[in-house]
Parts: C-alpha cells; structure tokens; sequence
C-alpha cells in the first residue's frame, strides 16, 4: 500500500508563469493514476504471470492570482500561487496466470476491515444508546 | 472537458503463455471546467482472456475489502432501524391498550 502527499507553495512575480506551473503540476498528478498505475508491472517467473491491480484516488486543486498597483513611481506588481493535493493507493487483486488457466485473487486489507468494523460498532452504539435514553426522559 | 466522465480503459494487452490478457479499469474523474482541482477514482474492473482456441473470457475484479466495509456500513445502518422500527410499533401498541 502507498500513500503520497504533495503540497506546493510557490511565490512567483508573472502570472503566466503561475498558470504554467499550476498547469504542469496538475498534468504531473494525473499522470500518477494512468491506466499502468492501476495494473501494475507484471512479474514472470517460469510459466506464471503475476499481475498486480490496485484501486487509485487523486484529489488536487490550484489557485494563482496576480496584481499591481499604487503610485506610477512607486507602483509594483506581484502574483502568487498555490496548491495542494493526494493521491491513494490500495492494492484490490492480484491476477495470475499459469499452466492451469487465469485466475483472480482478491487481496483482503485487515487492518481496513476492523477500522470500519470499529468505528461501525462505535456508531450503532452511540445510536442505540441515543434510542434507549430518549425512552427514559 | 465534461465536468464527470465516467469511463472504462483497456489496459497494455499481455501476453501469458497461451493467452492473451487485456486488463480493463474503470475510471471516474471529475474536473470543474475552468478550475485548477479536480478529482479522480480508478480501479480494476475486469480482465479479458483470449484462450488459444480464440475464445474470450471475462474474469470480473471483485473488491473483497471494499464489500466487507460496505456490509459492515450496511448492518451498522440496519440494525438501529430495525430496533427503532420494533421500539415504535411497541409504543403504538401500548398506546392503544
């Protein structure tokens, strides 16, 4: 499983510098999911294909802005921009391919499932719990 | 650009000995057209094997820790309601006694 982070904060003097930048950074996190993201590289060994597959998210967003201003001898001009975003990664199967045919093997997350399981349990408690002491008041 | 396209993506064909794989994924992303942000989801779907003798099968992907979560969520929902539902047919039941 990976996780990645990405925050950028830049302070820039030409808006159009800006826009490209925000632009590249933008194609750069999309390009982190592309089909060969998701299917990874296979593994040969002997007669059998490995094939990992995963689940990928990416949320991100940019802002850029610029503005100039005062008195025509003193007068400046400035711009900025930012962003941030994530990317999340989970391994879903492994695809395996041999002598014997091609088969799907789901890979199951523990860790995740008593996470949910948990917090699941911690909700119907405090609901029921809600339930039962309306009934006394 | 479309602010939601949903979309299935045929992956690099690989070739396993007698068959031919080509992984299929699914894709769902999200970009506000004339903002910088957007948000995208991909997972695997599917793998088609071509056989030798020219046949094609589709092997679904099943998410098994994504279906664990949900019949959890699911259950966590549904017993609450279930209890809520019996504790309101008593008090109606009371009511009329």
């Amino acid at each position: 499983m990976s996780e990645e982070n990405e925050v950028k904060e830049i302070v820039i003097e030409d808006s159009g510098m800006a826009i490209d930048m925000a632009q590249e950074t933008m194609e750069a996190f999309i390009e982190t999911a592309d089909v060969s993201k998701v299917y990874g590289e296979p593994i040969v060994h002997e007669d059998t294909l490995i094939l990992p597959a995963a689940e990928v998210m990416a949320i991100a967003g940019f802002g850029a802005g610029y503005g100039s201003g005062g008195p025509e001898d003193v007068g400046g001009a400035g711009g900025g921009a930012g962003g941030g975003g994530r990317t999340f990664s989970r391994p879903v199967a492994i695809v395996i391919a041999d002598k014997n045919g091609v088969r799907v093997e789901p890979v199951m997350d523990p860790t995740k499932i008593a996470l949910t399981f948990f917090t699941a349990l911690g909700f119907m408690v405090a609901t029921i719990g809600k339930m039962v002491s309306g009934k006394s008041e | 650009m479309s602010l939601i396209q949903l979309e299935n993506r045929v992956g690099k064909p690989l070739q396993a000995g007698d068959y031919k794989l080509l992984p299929i994924e699914q894709s769902l992303q999200v970009q506000p057209p004339g903002m910088w942000a957007f948000f995208f989801w991909r997972k695997p779907s599917s793998v088609i094997v071509q056989h030798p003798d020219g046949t094609d099968e589709i092997i679904e992907i099943q998410d098994s820790t994504r279906q664990a979560q949900l019949t959890i969520w699911g259950l966590a929902l549904l017993i609450p309601f279930i209890i809520w539902l019996i504790k309101r047919v008593n008090v109606r039941r009371e009511n009329h006694v």
